[in-house]
């Protein structure tokens, strides 16, 4: 099946946290998606910036035509991550990200990490239990375009 | 369920390398799981102990009087770019930790090679330690100017124009002169290098057009310039000081194209002893039965390179950067020579197999007495002079991995790093050979 495909997706950063002593219970990747308003009224927010954005994201999504995609991923502190593109069909997800390095004076360690969740609302119902796949890839540079993929629909 | 670090620096060459040591390595592991014996190992602190002390190395030279003068002006160039930044940097200076450790390890580097200028053993050594030091402290001022000072990329790009220009008029009153042809062929050897690393450095786009403009982007621009730099004040240094101490001063571009078509021939005459350029079956090198040795591993990674060379230059169009190629046809003719004599070693009879760290330490042993012999002959000396160091300094990669080593190690993993000593044994020894030959091709051509 032909892949749908967003690039540049403006992102919804739901929560970030650095706390360094949860890094044993914070897996490196993890993803899932919202499919319906219960499961989206479901969900909590740490009291971090951000949040209060994304509740406010949750709330504005019509199910009855979008999905949410949220994904997470450990990222070093003194890099931000933005989305470049994601693309799916009913059974795969893909998401790409680039890694740009913050301002000489923003204050981060080499070393340290954070947990950055993202929100990204998808222009189609999808079922989860239907998706056998996901891929997420990162680099420095600018954002690639996907190398297959014919772009579709609008930023959300 | 995958994840992927697209855009990651790995060269295929790399690629390669890797593939090949994990198939190695996989082999390695099975080999003694699969006849149900524990897998062999050696002492490693024995081979630690067998490359402790002074490591050999042989200097790289060039028949030109470099002034200490010169190399003091480009030691001075570092110590000013190092006198004006507040290094070591801390969290107050620059609070991005990445950007700080960057910027510090460029300084560090800087340092180091100041400090280890006077260290070198030949002049023209202590210059590259010099223009090594110029680099990184230019690296770590712009990186630091771009924090403090608000250079930018744009402002850097600006200097680019002076820099060509620079490069267009040494290559306007640059020619092939010399007296003597084998001593104008190294020393324009090095003046065709720096002009094409100067070039390069200037053209390497993809960086910085893909870069994002933050501090470490512009040291890393900056870092491309200062190299182009110092590269073309080489070539126009070496090439005005070896002018100025000719006698005569003879075109010599016809004897050295006439040099390139015979060396092309010769190499021609020896590709159809030569393997294809992906060995598959190295014992299939040898005509007899033979295990997969370090020697037989040798022997494959030898005539690779030497396909791989001859291929390139029997089939290149002919390059503007002439003394390369004829310099490039030597390489290729040493390692042809390398692979010859290596296969005859073990077609009568040597396996040159590594089962204990005494056998390592005899083919390091024969490396070095190669390297020794190489030293001492006077058979071509100014090209033994200019290919050696490639060819020995392997020896020192060797040692440095050997030392790494402690208590025990597999000797599958050993005997496939001890490749590298067989392979200098054998480069090193055709060295005076082949630069004789190359030398009596470049007098009578």
């Amino acid at each position: 099946m032909e892949p749908n495909v967003v690039s540049e997706t403006p992102t919804e950063t739901a929560s970030s946290d650095d706390d360094q002593s949860d890094r044993d219970r914070i897996d490196d990747w993890a993803h899932y998606l919202v499919s319906n308003a219960e499961d989206a009224s479901a969900l909590t927010f740490a009291d971090v910036d951000g949040a209060a954005d994304a509740r406010s994201f949750l709330d504005a999504t019509d199910f009855s035509s979008q999905t949410i995609y949220v994904e997470r991923h450990l990222v070093d502190e003194c890099f931000r991550q933005r989305l470049c593109w994601v693309r799916w069909t009913e059974n795969n997800i893909e998401t790409d990200y680039a890694r740009i390095l913050r301002d000489a004076d923003v204050a981060c360690e080499a070393n340290a990490q954070v947990a950055v969740t993202y929100l990204i609302r998808l222009p189609v119902t999808l079922e989860p239990g239907q998706i056998n796949s996901y891929s997420s890839g990162s680099g420095g540079g600018p954002c690639p375009r996907p190398d297959d993929a014919t772009p579709e629909g609008n930023a959300s | 369920m995958t994840r992927t670090d697209r855009r990651r620096g790995v060269t295929r060459r790399h690629l390669l390398a890797l593939s090949g040591a994990g198939a190695l390595a996989g082999l390695a592991g099975c080999s003694g799981l699969l006849s149900g014996q524990p897998e062999q190992t050696v002492d490693a602190d024995a081979l630690a102990e067998m490359v402790a002390g002074d490591a050999l190395t042989v200097p790289e030279t060039l028949p030109v009087d470099i002034e200490a003068s010169f190399v003091a002006e480009q030691r001075s160039i570092a110590e000013s770019d190092l006198d004006r930044i507040p290094a070591p940097f801390d969290s107050e200076t620059i609070p991005n930790g990445v950007i700080r450790g960057r910027l510090n390890n460029m300084y560090d580097s800087a340092t180091d090679s100041v400090a280890r200028i006077d260290e070198a053993e030949t002049p023209y050594e202590r210059l590259q330690r010099a223009n090594r030091a110029r680099v990184s402290a230019h690296e770590a001022r712009a990186g630091w100017r771009a924090i403090d000072d608000d250079l930018t990329l744009a402002a850097l790009r600006e200097s680019v124009p002076s820099i060509e220009g620079r490069i267009a008029s040494v290559v306007q009153r640059w020619s092939h002169v010399g007296d003597d042809p084998v001593r104008a062929i190294v020393v324009h050897e090095a003046i065709e290098s720096e002009i094409r690393a100067a070039r390069n450095w200037l053209s390497s786009r993809n960086r910085r057009e893909r870069s994002d403009g933050t501090a470490l982007d512009v040291a890393d621009l900056a870092e491309d310039l200062e190299r182009a730099r110092t590269s073309v004040t080489v070539a126009a240094y070496v090439f005005d000081r070896f002018r100025a101490g000719l006698d005569t001063t003879t075109e010599q571009r016809p004897r050295f194209e006439a040099a390139r078509e015979e060396l092309r021939t010769r190499l021609r005459d020896r590709q159809d002893a030569l393997p294809p350029r992906d060995v598959d079956e190295p014992t299939s090198l040898v005509d007899r039965d033979i295990e997969e040795t370090t020697g037989v591993r040798a022997l494959a990674s030898l005539g690779t390179e030497a396909s791989y060379r001859a291929e390139q230059l029997t089939e290149s169009d002919d390059d503007p950067f002439l003394a390369n190629e004829v310099v490039g046809a030597a390489d290729a003719l040493v390692y042809a020579r390398a692979f010859e004599s290596l296969r005859e070693r073990l077609e009568n009879g040597d396996d040159v197999a590594v089962e204990s760290v005494d056998d390592v330490s005899a083919l390091r042993s024969d490396a070095i007495s190669a390297v020794e012999d190489a030293r001492s002959t006077d058979r071509g000396p100014l090209l033994v002079n200019e290919l050696l160091p490639r060819f020995a300094n392997e020896i020192r990669w060797t040692d440095e991995r050997f030392a790494r080593e402690s208590g025990t190690t597999s000797l599958d993993s050993v005997a496939y790093d001890a490749v590298d000593y067989v392979v200098a044994a054998a480069t090193c020894r055709a060295v005076p050979r082949v630069s004789a030959d190359v030398a009596g091709v470049l007098r009578d051509s």
